[in-house]
């Protein structure tokens, strides 16, 4: 007999439901669970202190006859840059540690609709900036597989907490890789849905043309229930997109015949770790052997996104965040004589060195004299980018390749070279720059020093194409047993 | 090719004091950056259009209805210096 802490969501639900597990007994047992490993691992910035009165609404409402919704007693984690209402969204900053969010986050309005409990808040590069949850101002993530390496990042909380299994089902944000990196390193399912699929209402603003919210499973259908509730138009926010919301549980179990699934070159080469990629390629085979045809495809600009991304990228921050001026909310340096030497003040005390160092470089990139030679450029060459995927998709359904180039990293090993973690987001920024869907999927494990480290493989589809990528995921993980591997016992 | 000084004058414009030993140091990371991300150089992008954007191309249209909006108690009680109306800040003039 399985614990609940090994439980999906699904299963979760359906207990709760079926009135065989009450939801306050869910969340007592993974409170357990991190009281007994977290202090060890920092996945979590906060548990949420309401989060048993929810519990226990639900069990209420069960009690009345009602249905609480297909996530009943669920508990969920969420990224501390998502708005949960009332609670503190520090964005791992100085800046925000006392700031109390005014609104709530619309996907966590709709998964508390379908019944989810919100478990807490979970530790992050400072405001999504970074690849090994290093960034943030209150201490780093540690992998749950090897807790001398990083979890990736910048969504390593949310990722760590889903592999160490003290939730289901954790939200993420994604910029550049913050989703599909961690769930690599973890050895869990991320997903970054298309661009404007999921609400963006309640997520603290980092690169507005590139950021999406997703979830972090252990589970394909979790992460497909997941997408579903979360996804929609939202009167909040004029990016999320009206098309209407596939039934994505729809396809789980469908098989791969007559999928086409594009591999391509350029996320196959010397610059990824020989045994990783080899690692991939089996499961690449293994999924052509269960009925999909594998075909070779080009990518020919992918050695141009990560350049183009961290012009983009730190154009948009560099006026998202200036925002916090110290004026509404948030940090204020003391003392200063006027407005101009408070917004410097409070801004040099409240941001960490990278985030100034991207507000830095993407007011450069913005400013006079700089603004064609850089941003202009690399806006072009998003169009190259995003017209690579146009045509791959003539020739294939979905594109496989690794998520990382390499296995998850030691501690400190990049901290001091920003282009090299810059580097751990090769192969997947350019989704973000051309809005498509991606997810990391579980692929296996290497060992290395004696600790067996995650192997993820991303699966990249066309827009609003989240379907395909459920499907290859369900299909994959019914061959490989997918996440069923724990990190603790 | 990005220098100290440079650095000091962008920092003004994005309102971030920066300490003057920093400064060597930011000079050194941004310009290894620049001419990291200058390999776009190498790419001819005279005819090709800026992409701006990656969502839908349509724009959302609503009314224009008065609604509720965030009360305002709940507004400042995130400012470090306010009254019961009204942020408060140094002089501005």
């Amino acid at each position: 007999m399985s614990e609940i802490h090994d439980w999906s969501a699904i299963e979760i639900a359906e207990a709760v439901r079926a009135r065989k597990l009450s939801a306050v007994e869910v969340l007592r047992a993974l409170r357990a669970r991190i009281a007994e490993h977290d202090g060890e691992l920092g996945a979590f910035l906060r548990l949420n202190d309401e989060a048993e009165g929810e519990a226990l609404a639900i069990d209420a409402a069960l009690a009345e006859g009602k249905d609480p919704g297909p996530l009943a007693g669920v508990p969920i984690a969420i990224k501390d840059n998502i708005h949960v209402r009332d609670q503190i969204t520090s964005c791992g900053s100085r800046f925000l540690e006392d700031f109390h969010a005014p609104f709530e986050a619309t996907a966590v309005e709709r998964l508390r609709a379908a019944g989810a409990v919100i478990l807490g808040k979970t530790n992050l590069d400072e405001f999504a900036m970074g690849s090994s949850t290093e960034n943030s101002a209150f201490g780093p993530t540690r992998n749950p597989w090897d807790e001398d390496r990083a979890p990736g990042g910048s969504s390593g909380g949310s990722a760590a907490a889903v592999a160490a299994r003290f939730c289901p089902v954790a939200l993420g944000s994604d910029t550049g890789g913050s989703i599909r990196q961690p769930a690599a390193f973890c050895g869990v399912f991320g997903l970054k849905p298309t661009y404007g699929r999921v609400s963006r209402y309640g997520l603290v603003a980092f690169g507005s043309s590139l950021d999406q919210i997703g979830p972090f499973t252990r589970r394909a259908a979790d992460a497909a229930l997941v997408t579903r509730i979360m996804s929609g138009a939202d009167p909040m926010d004029s990016t999320a997109a009206t098309r209407e919301v596939d039934d994505y549980e729809a396809v789980i179990g469908q098989g791969l015949e007559g999928l086409r699934i594009g591999v391509a070159r350029e996320f196959m080469d010397d610059r990824i770790d020989p045994e990783l990629r080899s690692r991939v390629k089996e499961a690449i085979d293994a999924l052509g052997d269960a009925g999909a045809e594998i075909v070779e495809i080009d990518l020919p600009h992918t050695k141009y996104a990560i350049p183009t991304y961290y012009i983009v990228a730190t154009s948009e921050a560099s006026s998202n965040l200036a925002r916090y001026d110290g004026v509404g909310y948030g940090l204020r340096a003391e003392q200063a004589k006027d407005i101009l030497e408070m917004f410097k003040k409070s801004r040099m005390k409240g941001f960490g060195d990278e985030v100034k160092r991207r507000i830095i470089l993407g007011t450069y990139c913005l400013s006079a004299g700089s603004y064609d030679a850089f941003y202009d450029k690399a806006l072009r060459v998003r169009t190259l980018l995003r017209r690579d995927f146009e045509r791959a998709f003539e020739r294939c359904d979905l594109v496989l390749g690794p998520t990382t180039p390499t296995l998850p990293f030691k501690l400190g090993e990049k901290t001091d070279d920003p282009i090299a973690m810059y580097l751990a987001d090769i192969l997947t920024a350019s989704l973000n720059l051309a809005g498509l869907p991606g997810a990391s999927l579980p692929a296996g494990f290497i060992e290395q020093d004696g600790k067996k480290l995650p192997v993820g493989l991303q699966v990249i589809a066309d827009r609003f194409r989240e379907d395909l990528i459920f499907r290859v995921a369900a299909a994959l993980e019914h061959l490989k047993g997918f996440a069923k591997e724990s990190p603790i016992s | 090719m990005v220098n100290p000084d440079e650095i000091r004058h962008v920092a003004h414009l994005a309102r971030i004091e920066v300490e003057s030993d920093k400064l060597p140091v930011y000079a050194d990371q941004i310009a290894r950056i620049i001419d990291f991300v200058s390999q776009l150089d190498e790419l001819e992008t005279d005819d090709v259009p800026v992409m701006m954007h990656a969502g839908a191309d349509d724009d959302v249209f609503r009314e224009d209805e008065p609604g509720t909006c965030l009360d305002r108690a709940i507004a400042l009680r995130g400012a470090a210096d306010h009254d019961d109306e009204q942020i408060r800040v140094p002089k501005t003039l």
